[in-house]
């Protein structure tokens, strides 16, 4: 894998996405604008989403695009895409700017006062097509997932972060797993994958 | 349980003797820290997997007492007796029955070739060293576990006088004294971590 290093700060014009398809691009720099802090008025444009184009997830009901895990320095351990374009690169942004949003939860934890603390962040930014979600442990292991899935319960997704915990756990627990590199584990995948084929079919365990 | 817990025992005692005895026996130092790293590791792996299913902690205190408590009592079977702070970022956690230590007696025939009456200081330290390096692995363990947690910190052991060598004091000292105000998230460097390490 190639080192990316996407700066949300500095300004990508729309011409280094050729090549990609264009309805990609602003829906990437609108969350580029949410994630270097300017507040855009919540509501209706966001939730107003137009069906999904471009890169579909994979039939079956799986509405889970992507999962990552980014450790404690931020750096990422793990991402996963469910979908068959090759969209390893806007999923790299999507969660890169999701740790801003992190960032801010934590450090302002007023807006969130009766979830304080709590493991599990909830929704943290819509995007035009997706919806990102997040869990941070006592660690400082930040668990990101993002979704196409509209009408995501929040049950579902904190028994899903829950599962996914648990065998981030598992993996890291393997002695030959060095602390803070890439998870490489490849049942650690598997069990992922099941994860998140289950997700949503109701099945709280 | 009590199957499980011999061969704890039995793998603490093992690792000290393979550690002091064989791989390193003329440093003793350096066989101190392959345990205490070995601890470390272990610790950092528990505290994961301990944390799980609760909300985070705010603070220093809340993290120690976790320790204290839970993480204590998951490791030990029961929890510290007593826990002192010069609310400058030391702690004492105190044991007055530290479990891994119930089980050890010191191996006769290796003290009483020439054993007279003053030898006994001499047997006491003897003793007291065997103690000290079984008491590395769990000061790891703990650094560890506060490491995960976000708390850089060194840990040691200390023991009572013999022959009651059950208490057992640990002394935590948190390196970042951060103030109270910094970022929960700990001392990262921002978002440029944010990359492969290959």
């Amino acid at each position: 894998m190639v080192p990316v290093d996407v700066k949300p700060s500095s300004p990508i014009s729309p011409h280094e996405w050729a090549g990609r398809e264009p309805s990609q691009s602003p829906e990437l720099l609108r969350g580029l604008s949410l994630a270097t802090g300017r507040r855009q008025p919540a509501g209706g444009r966001f939730l107003r989403s137009s069906p999904v184009t471009g890169s579909s997830p994979l039939p079956g009901g799986i509405m889970i695009v992507c999962v990552a895990v980014v450790g404690h320095q931020n750096n990422p351990l793990y991402l996963q895409s469910f979908t068959e374009a090759d969209d390893a690169l806007k999923l790299h942004h999507i969660v890169h700017c999701s740790l801003d949003v992190i960032d801010e939860r934590v450090n302002n934890p007023k807006r969130s006062a009766p979830t304080l603390n709590e493991t599990f962040l909830g929704l943290l930014y819509p995007t035009e097509n997706y919806k990102v979600y997040g869990y941070l442990t006592n660690t400082k292991v930040k668990f990101i997932m993002v979704t196409t899935d509209l009408e995501v319960k929040d049950a579902d997704a904190r028994n899903f972060f829950r599962k996914f915990h648990a065998a981030y756990v598992d993996a890291v627990s393997n002695p030959f797993h060095v602390p803070g590199k890439k998870i490489a584990s490849r049942s650690f995948g598997a069990r992922v994958s099941t994860i998140v084929k289950s997700f949503g079919s109701g099945t709280t365990s | 349980m009590a199957i499980a817990e011999s061969c704890v025992d039995a793998v603490v005692m093992e690792m000290v003797a393979v550690y002091c005895g064989g791989l390193y026996a003329a440093k003793p130092e350096l066989a101190a820290r392959r345990i205490e790293a070995i601890g470390f590791q272990v610790g950092h792996q528990l505290s994961e997997r301990y944390t799980m299913e609760r909300p985070r902690f705010s603070d220093h205190l809340e993290a120690i007492k976790f320790i204290c408590k839970d993480f204590w009592s998951e490791l030990f079977k029961k929890q510290i007796d007593n826990l002192k702070t010069n609310h400058r970022g030391t702690f004492v956690l105190q044991d007055n029955r530290f479990r891994w230590l119930t089980r050890v007696s010191l191996d006769p025939y290796t003290e009483n070739t020439d054993s007279t009456e003053n030898d006994s200081a001499a047997l006491g330290d003897t003793a007291a060293q065997t103690t000290t390096m079984l008491l590395y692995f769990p000061c790891g363990l703990i650094r560890g576990a506060l490491t995960n947690l976000g708390i850089s910190c060194s840990v040691s052991a200390d023991m009572s006088n013999l022959p009651a060598y059950l208490i057992c004091f640990m002394p935590v000292t948190i390196i970042d004294s951060l103030p109270k105000s910094a970022s929960p998230l700990g001392t990262h460097g921002g978002m440029d971590n944010y990359f492969w390490v290959l």
